[in-house]
């Protein structure tokens, strides 16, 4: 994805629409009179009695939205015009965004985000229901028994394992085994260990019945998570160094959340290469290509 | 978000909403280097501010643990490149509310629903096509213009146009995939206007799709794999026939097939039994 970035040449217009941005975002009575406007028409007395400011000012800032085309009056209603329903609409996706970074802010910046596409980086809004989990010395599989305990609830199963522990792929079994449906995203780091660890489990016959797809990349990821159909977790590389097992854990049960989480799946699907049930009787080093 | 929780989430923001949008070349620093980590001359060369304003808003952006030194480049912090990716879709945003302002002012936009109103950035690369009294047709002929070439169709209809069912029918019989939501009284229209023979050896082939959209439909749209065209109502209740913003852009048209999406689910598959039945009826 490309941006198109603030050039030089675009001094005027980047002005412009900076002054448009501060007009709404810059004023707390203005952005209010916007927000409170967006549940539908209200009253200018409702709105008075709902701001904590002098009147004059509200009526003052109702003119200067007027006067922008944002807001319109008939006696004594007030409703957003189409082009405030806009600007209110991607106004509180921003807020909404904002508030996603901050509320999670120790984990982004402990944690390597550039694995994550742009396009979805720009979609973090997502973000705002969901809560870290932590495994620290004393409670190393915290994390893990969460969500292997919301698997129970799941019926389908999509993992991205850059990394693969045995209980990564007990808890695959144990969900194969109940009638789940599973799909998994394999790297070369994780590939040899899942194909090992998976020893007991009857992968082909899962796979030949349709449970279980397994699609592997090429490249080294920093990137793990599980999207099922009630939650969503992620784990990324630490800044400065990788130890999984101290790993935080970010998950959530938003749909908006799920939804995310499935089109991060479907691109890294759509990177993989499916591997066919008949290459599990090949050496893995046959399976997994060679690294440069 | 509702009106009172954006209100306190605004509130709670308002310091950090400040910092970014407050100063030009504060912002234009962050934009520089979202694209990459940046030497000072870099950032410099990106930005043309002066060299005081360069040194003391990245200093500041320092101070604040917004962007980190290493070596001799600069890079921003996680939690202020999501920032900073979340104000330039706003900027992108706000530049697609002013280009395509004519559309917005005097129409509904009831039609498209929230959250692509949120993305309305991704319409960045589309055109205002007006009708003009020395071109009233300009709209109209460029919808066949791009429509050209495409390889599947889908559309959402309030309205029927003679000449709209003529290119479609000329798709049809190229065998080229075609879905429409669409409401009543445009699939008493199609089922009155067009080939009742093609229509039925479509819907059987499987090339035809229409679905049946209950209520009252405030927005017109194609998408194809070629691009997006898209008409509003205005505020009388009109749809207007001399206006269409039309883009062939990648996003746009993945815009247009998240917006077909949103119909096509609220939507119900009209099979060939009904269509007839709708058919006898108009005859009636």
């Amino acid at each position: 994805m490309k941006f198109k970035l603030l050039s030089p040449r675009d001094e005027g217009d980047f002005q412009n629409l900076l002054a448009d941005i501060r007009f709404l975002a810059g004023s707390r009575v203005r952005s209010k009179i916007i927000f409170a406007l967006m549940d539908g028409e209200r009253s200018i007395s409702d709105i008075r009695r709902s701001m904590m400011a002098p009147d004059s000012t509200i009526t003052h800032s109702l003119m200067e939205l007027e006067s922008k085309k944002l807001v319109e009056r008939s006696q004594d209603s007030c409703r957003l015009t189409s082009k405030g329903k806009l600007m209110g609409a991607v106004l509180s996706r921003f807020i909404a965004s904002l508030d996603a970074v901050r509320l999670h802010r120790d984990f982004w910046n402990e944690h390597s985000i550039g694995v994550i596409p742009l396009e979805f980086l720009m979609k973090i809004n997502v973000f705002r229901d969901a809560y870290t989990l932590e495994a620290s010395p004393g409670k190393l599989e915290e994390p893990y028994a969460t969500y292997l305990e919301m698997l129970d609830n799941s019926t389908h199963l999509r993992a991205m394992l850059s990394v693969c522990l045995p209980r990564h792929t007990d808890a695959i079994g144990r969900f194969l085994e109940i009638g789940g449906a599973a799909e998994v995203i394999l790297t070369p780091d994780s590939c040899p260990v899942f194909l090992r660890e998976s020893a007991g489990m009857n992968l082909k016959e899962a796979m030949d019945s349709g449970l279980l797809r397994i699609g592997i990349l090429e490249e080294k990821q920093e990137i793990s998570y599980i999207v099922s159909d009630t939650f969503f977790a992620m784990s990324l590389r630490r800044e400065g160094g990788s130890d999984p097992s101290s790993t935080r854990v970010i998950m959530g049960h938003g749909d908006e959340l799920l939804r995310w989480g499935n089109e991060l799946f479907d691109y890294h699907w759509s990177l993989s290469t499916g591997l066919d049930s008949e290459m599990l009787d090949v050496n893995v080093d046959e399976v997994v290509p060679a690294e440069e | 978000m509702h009106g009172e929780i954006l209100t306190d989430v605004y509130e709670y923001l308002y310091d950090d909403l400040q910092f970014i949008l407050k100063s030009a070349a504060r912002f234009r620093i962050i934009a520089s280097l979202l694209e990459s980590p940046k030497t000072f001359d870099e950032i410099r060369g990106d930005v043309r501010v002066s060299l005081p304003a360069l040194y003391s808003n990245l200093r500041l952006l320092m101070d604040e643990g917004s962007v980190r030194l290493r070596g001799d480049r600069y890079s921003l912090t996680p939690e202020m490149k999501l920032m900073g990716l979340s104000a330039l879709k706003l900027f992108d945003s706000v530049r697609v509310i002013n280009g395509l302002e004519d559309i917005w002012l005097d129409h509904d936009i009831s039609g498209i629903p929230q959250e692509l109103l949120e993305d309305i950035d991704w319409l960045i690369n589309s055109e205002l096509i007006v009708a003009s009294p020395a071109d009233i047709y300009r709209p109209h002929n460029t919808y066949r213009e791009l429509i050209r070439g495409s390889s599947e169709i889908y559309g959402v209809s309030p309205i029927s146009h003679r000449d709209l069912i003529d290119i479609y029918e000329g798709f049809l019989e190229e065998g080229v995939p075609i879905e429409l939501v669409l409401s009543d009284g445009v699939i008493r229209e199609m089922v009155l206007n067009a080939s009742f023979s093609l229509l039925r050896t479509s819907i059987k082939n499987r090339n035809l799709r229409v679905r049946r959209f209950e209520g009252a439909l405030r927005i017109a749209f194609t998408v194809t794999d070629k691009f997006l065209s898209l008409g509003l109502f205005d505020r009388n209740g009109f749809y207007d026939q001399n206006r269409d913003i039309m883009s062939t852009d990648a996003r746009a048209i993945e815009w247009g097939l998240r917006l077909y999406e949103h119909y096509r689910e609220r939507s119900e598959k009209l099979g060939l039994r009904n269509l007839t039945k709708i058919m006898l009826s108009t005859g009636n």
